[in-house]
């Protein structure tokens, strides 16, 4: 047999047929097989440990994955009063939950800042809000994102069992400077005859901010993760 | 020339493996985060009034807190002895005079919450056994307030100048 001037034997049409004759026929059987499976299928589920953080209050989960801006509402430090003392402490219960399935390493990075009329000020330093933090984490300074906010970054040190809460803050207070270094202009008027002098504070009406945002690691292979995902060597929380 | 082309071929080839490990491992790491956000308003100043009354001999001072703050208060009390006929006695519950004369203060021991007033302060004064008709007494009272501020400690900082007389 010629095809286009090529000689094909016999031979070679014969093993052609036989290929396509059992590529068919197999294709056939497969689909068939197929067609016949009725057993009950096999699941078999695989599960990795999580890794997850909360920011808390009293207890209580209130943090986000959303962006924190000036506008977001807070939702920690909400049983203070709504002017603050100057120097006083209030009782502010702010830690962290292991809400995953695995333990984890846990560090809180915490941006300070003063508002006035709604903008980042530094009229004040923001050295002046002053968290009260308990002794188990290790605080170090970190770099912020603009002048007017101040970063520290707490370490918790040792690991988070899942499930296990620490507490970060216990309260929060405005250092007494800001009343006794504050900018005052006097004010004065008489009153039935009576002279009276006032102290006009500046700064009288801002408002501070403290953000905290938690971020958690695993522990299995620490060194690197740590380095990897944080970028700071272990021995920082305690390794 | 070809086999230029294939050495350079396998180095290619041979980076983007180890490129892809590296990306490989760090995105094996577990982490997750949470975040969120605190806020308060400082109130500085303090605001505060002065009532007195003066009847039959007694002038009586009560300070209002009229600000939104806690404060502290002292009074001063100048009445002077026209004629040196009479005499002034300055008394009041949690009043404590600290020093004399011209110099002398009552502080009021107890810090004043906003929309309180301190306990009544009460002049007395007495005309002396020689006093002469027509002579009179002069009460003139003068108050300072200042705004609470706290230590870490939490003890109440004494504004400069004052006498520490605060009970907490």
């Amino acid at each position: 047999m010629k095809f286009k001037g090529t000689k094909i034997s016999k031979r070679t049409i014969a093993l052609f047929a036989a290929a396509l004759v059992l590529l068919v026929s197999g294709g056939t059987m497969g689909t068939k097989a197929a067609l016949n499976i009725t057993g009950v299928p096999y699941e078999e589920a695989i599960q990795t440990d999580e890794v997850a953080v909360q920011i808390t209050e009293n207890g209580k989960e209130v943090g986000t994955k959303d962006p924190i801006t000036v506008e977001t509402a807070p939702t920690i430090f909400t049983s203070v009063p709504e002017t603050f003392e100057p120097g006083k402490t209030y009782d502010a219960k702010v830690g962290v939950s292991n809400t995953g399935s695995a333990d984890a390493y846990v560090r809180v990075m915490v941006h300070k800042y003063w508002l006035k009329e709604g903008k980042k000020s530094l009229a004040l330093s923001p050295s002046y809000i002053e968290p009260i933090t308990t002794s188990k984490w290790k605080a170090v300074k970190g770099a912020s994102g603009d002048k007017e906010t101040e970063t520290m970054i707490y370490y918790y040190q040792s690991k988070l069992d899942a499930d296990a809460s620490a507490q970060l803050f216990t309260g929060i207070r405005i250092n007494e400077k800001v009343l006794t270094n504050g900018r005052v202009k006097t004010e004065e008027s008489t009153v039935n005859d009576v002279t009276v002098i006032n102290y006009i504070y500046e700064y009288d009406g801002l408002t501070f901010v403290v953000e905290a945002e938690a971020q958690a690691v695993q522990t299995h292979n620490a060194d690197e993760a740590i380095k990897s995902v944080w970028g700071v060597d272990s021995s920082v929380v305690g390794l | 020339m070809k086999a230029v082309n294939k050495k350079s071929f396998l180095l290619v080839i041979a980076l983007a493996l180890v490129f892809s490990l590296t990306v490989g491992l760090t995105l094996a790491y577990f982490s997750d985060y949470n975040a969120a956000k605190g806020e308060s308003t400082i109130a500085l100043g303090g605001k505060t009034e002065i009532h007195d009354e003066y009847t039959s001999d007694t002038k009586t001072v009560v300070i209002e807190n009229t600000g939104d703050v806690p404060v502290v208060v002292r009074v001063a009390v100048y009445a002077p002895i026209v004629g040196d006929n009479q005499t002034a006695d300055v008394s009041g519950t949690d009043w404590e005079k600290v020093g004399s004369g011209d110099t002398a203060y009552w502080y009021y021991t107890k810090i004043i919450e906003p929309k309180k007033s301190s306990s009544t302060l009460t002049v007395s004064t007495t005309y002396l056994k020689n006093a002469d008709l027509g002579d009179t007494v002069d009460v003139v009272v003068t108050h300072e307030s200042s705004q609470v501020a706290y230590d870490k400690d939490g003890n109440v900082i004494v504004p400069s100048g004052w006498a520490n007389k605060i009970v907490q």
